[in-house]
C-alpha cells in the first residue's frame, strides 16, 4: 500500500511559501503523492494552484485533488488548467472529482446547484474530448496544451451514492474516500464502485484510495480535529461516514484522530486490510513543515 | 521605465523545465515582471497555472496575466485563485484583465459573449469585495485566502472601447496594451484613460504598461511575427472561415518586429516618451537564451 501526504487545507497568506516547503520535504521523504481538498467559501488555498506550486519544486511525487468540486467550475477552463498542470508537472496529475454539496460554494461560483449531477457527467465528457485532442464542439478548434498522460489525467471519484460511484466504472480509475474513520463503511462504499466496474467488464479492480486524518503529537492532533470540525461544520462537525452523533465535541478522542506513530500505523494496517491501494495521511490544521518529517518517520 | 519580459506564450510545446528555467533567468537578470497570455481554444498553457509554476521558482519578479479573460470564468473562483497565487508568490501578482473577443473561447466556456462587458463589471465588483474580506451575500461567508497585497492584487485593464477605459478609473491601478500597437495609438488611448481617471476624481495617474513583440535575431523576429499572426488568425475560430479582424495589424507587425538591441531600445524610448511606466518585451520563440540576450536592455 502506497502512502501519500495530504497538504494542509489552509496556510496563512503570509506563509504561502510553506506550500513549496511541504512539497519538497514530502518528495525527499518518499511519500507517493500529495493530495489537497477543495472548497470555495472557505479560507483554503485554491487546490489546482497549490498543486501547481508543489509540482514546480518536485520531480517525482504525484499530485492529486481529493477532491475537486467539478460542477463549481467551467469544464472548458478546468480541462485546460488540468492539461497545463499535467504538462508542466510532466504527467503527475490525478484528478479526484466530486459533485460537492455546499450550496454556498455554488452560489458564490455562480453555478446552478440543482442540476449539478447531470452537469458533472457532461463536464467529464467534454474534458475527455479536450484532452484527447478532439473537437470540443461546433466551431471550436483544439484546446491545448496536450496533457502528458495520454487521454488526460487519471480520474478518481469521491461520493457515497450508487450514482456517484457508478462514474468510476464509466469514466475513471478509482474511488477516494473523504476523511475516513469508519474503515468498514469506506469498504462498503468502495463496493458500490466495484460492482458496476465488474458489470462493465473492466479488467482488474478500481483503485481504492483512503484519506486518514492524523498528526504526530497531541496538540497537532487536536488542531487536526478542530480543522476537521470546522471544515465539516455544515454537517454537524464530522464527516458523514463517522459513527456517532453529529455535533459531538471535536477532541481527538471523540473523533478518533490518531496522534502517535503506533496509532497511525495501526489505522494504516486496517486500511490495508480493507484493500486500500493508497492512503493519504492528512495532518490538516498543522502548517509547520516539521510535521512532514515526523509523519514520514512514523509511516514510511 | 521598468522593463519586463513575456513568456513565448503563443507557442505550443513549452514543458515545465523550459518555463522554470526561463523564469529563473528572467528573475536573476532583473526584469521587473514576467507575463503570460490567456486564450482558451488555443495551445497556450493556462496563465494562472503557468504563473504559479513561475512563482514557485522565483523570488523577486512580479507575475502578470496579459490578460486574463475574466468573463470566460467564474469570478468567485478567479478571486480565490488570484488570492492563492498572491499568497504563494508573497504578494507579486498583477492581474491584467479584459473581456475577450473570441467566439470560440466563449463557446467552449458556455459563456454568453453578448453581455460580457456587463458581466465583467459585476465580476470586478465581486472580486474586490471578496479580496477585502467581505461576503458575496448575507447567506454566504467570506472566501479566503486573504491576498497578501491589501485589497487584492494590483489590477490592470486591457481593451480599447470606452467602457474598458472607464474600468481603469473604477477598478484598475492601470492600463495595459496588447502586443500590437503603435505608440501614437497607445498614447491617444492613454489620454482617454487619463481623462476618465480625472473625471472620476482619482488622485495621481494610472499605471501605463505596454507590450512590445520583439526578439533578438532576424529569423527569431520573423517567427515572433508569425506567432502573433497565428494567435490573431485563430480569432473567432479559424474553422468557421471568419477573416481575423486583427489580420491587417498583425501582418503589418511582420515588418516591424525589432530584432536587435538598438532597434528595441528605439521602441522602448518611444514608449517612455509617451509616458509608459513599464514595457513588457515579448519574444515569440521558444529559445531559452532570448532571456539572456534581451537582458542586455537592462544594462
Amino acid at each position: 500500500m502506497r502512502i501519500g501526504l495530504g497538504l494542509p487545507t489552509v496556510f496563512p497568506s503570509s506563509e504561502g511559501h510553506l506550500v513549496m516547503e511541504w512539497a519538497r520535504r514530502a518528495e525527499t521523504a518518499g511519500f507517493s503523492s500529495l493530495s489537497i481538498l477543495d472548497r470555495l467559501v472557505y479560507d483554503n488555498f485554491d487546490p489546482t494552484l497549490t498543486l501547481t506550486a508543489a509540482a514546480a519544486v518536485t520531480e517525482r511525487i504525484r499530485l492529486m485533488t481529493a477532491i475537486l468540486i467539478a460542477p463549481l467550475r467551467n469544464a472548458g477552463v478546468l480541462a485546460k488548467e488540468a492539461a497545463s498542470l499535467d504538462a508542466l508537472s510532466n504527467g503527475r496529475l490525478t484528478l479526484g472529482l466530486g459533485v460537492g454539496n455546499r450550496k454556498d460554494d455554488f452560489q458564490v461560483a455562480g453555478a446552478e446547484y440543482g442540476n449539478r449531477g447531470k452537469r458533472f457527467d457532461d463536464q467529464i465528457a467534454l474534458m475527455k474530448r479536450v484532452w484527447a485532442g478532439d473537437d470540443a464542439g461546433e466551431g471550436i478548434g483544439p484546446v491545448g496544451p496536450a496533457p502528458v498522460q495520454l487521454g488526460g489525467p487519471p480520474l478518481i471519484f469521491g461520493g457515497r451514492s450508487a450514482v456517484a460511484l457508478a462514474r468510476v466504472a464509466k469514466w475513471g480509475d478509482g474511488y477516494v474516500t473523504g476523511s475516513v474513520s469508519d474503515i468498514a463503511g469506506a469498504r462498503t462504499t468502495y463496493e458500490l464502485a466495484l460492482r458496476p466496474w465488474r458489470e462493465a467488464g473492466r479488467s482488474g479492480e478500481p483503485l481504492f484510495i483512503g484519506s486518514l486524518s492524523c498528526a504526530i503529537g497531541e496538540a497537532e492532533a487536536q488542531a487536526t480535529a478542530e480543522a476537521g470540525a470546522r471544515y465539516y461544520s455544515y454537517q454537524g462537525g464530522r464527516p458523514a461516514n463517522t459513527p456517532g452523533k453529529p455535533g459531538a465535541s471535536a477532541s481527538p478522542a471523540a473523533t478518533g484522530i490518531p496522534s502517535t506513530a503506533e496509532a497511525i500505523r495501526e489505522a494504516l494496517r486496517a486500511c490495508e486490510a480493507a484493500g486500500m491501494d493508497e492512503v493519504f495521511v492528512r495532518p490538516n490544521g498543522v502548517t509547520d513543515p516539521d510535521q512532514v518529517d515526523r509523519l514520514a518517520e512514523a509511516v514510511l | 521605465m521598468k522593463i519586463g519580459i513575456g513568456t513565448p506564450g503563443t507557442t505550443t510545446t513549452l514543458d515545465g523545465a523550459f518555463v522554470k528555467e526561463y523564469a529563473r533567468r528572467a528573475d536573476a537578470a532583473g526584469f521587473s515582471t514576467i507575463t503570460h497570455l490567456d486564450r482558451l481554444v488555443y495551445s497556450n498553457h493556462d496563465p494562472l497555472i503557468a504563473l504559479t509554476t513561475i512563482a514557485a521558482v522565483t523570488q523577486r519578479i512580479r507575475l502578470q496575466t496579459s490578460v486574463l479573460l475574466v468573463p470566460l470564468r467564474s469570478a468567485g473562483l478567479v478571486a480565490k485563485q488570484a488570492a492563492t497565487l498572491d499568497a504563494i508568490s508573497g504578494g507579486r501578482l498583477t492581474l491584467g484583465m479584459a473581456v475577450g473577443v473570441r467566439k470560440d473561447d466563449f463557446a467552449l466556456a458556455s459563456a454568453d459573449p453578448t453581455d460580457r462587458g456587463r458581466r465583467f463589471d459585476a465580476q470586478l465588483a465581486l472580486m474586490h469585495r471578496l479580496w477585502a474580506g467581505e461576503s458575496e451575500s448575507a447567506e454566504t461567508g467570506p472566501v479566503g485566502p486573504r491576498p497578501v497585497q491589501a485589497g487584492g492584487p494590483q489590477v490592470l485593464i486591457g481593451g480599447r472601447v470606452p467602457a474598458a477605459l472607464r474600468r481603469v478609473a473604477r477598478w484598475g491601478a492601470g492600463y495595459v496594451t496588447g502586443a500590437v500597437f503603435s505608440p501614437d495609438t497607445a498614447h491617444a488611448i492613454y489620454q482617454q484613460v487619463l481623462d476618465l481617471w480625472h473625471e472620476a476624481g482619482r488622485a495621481g495617474t494610472p499605471r501605463f504598461v505596454g507590450t512590445v513583440a520583439c526578439a533578438i535575431g532576424e529569423e527569431q523576429a520573423q517567427r515572433t511575427a508569425e506567432s502573433i499572426d497565428h494567435y490573431y488568425h485563430y480569432r473567432g475560430g479559424a474553422r468557421q472561415g471568419i477573416a481575423p479582424p486583427a489580420r491587417v495589424a498583425a501582418s503589418d507587425s511582420l515588418n516591424h518586429i525589432p530584432s536587435t538591441i538598438p532597434a528595441i531600445r528605439e521602441v522602448l524610448q518611444a514608449c517612455e516618451s509617451i509616458g509608459m511606466d513599464e514595457v513588457i518585451v515579448r519574444p515569440g520563440v521558444e529559445e531559452i537564451d532570448q532571456v539572456d540576450r534581451l537582458a542586455e536592455l537592462l544594462r
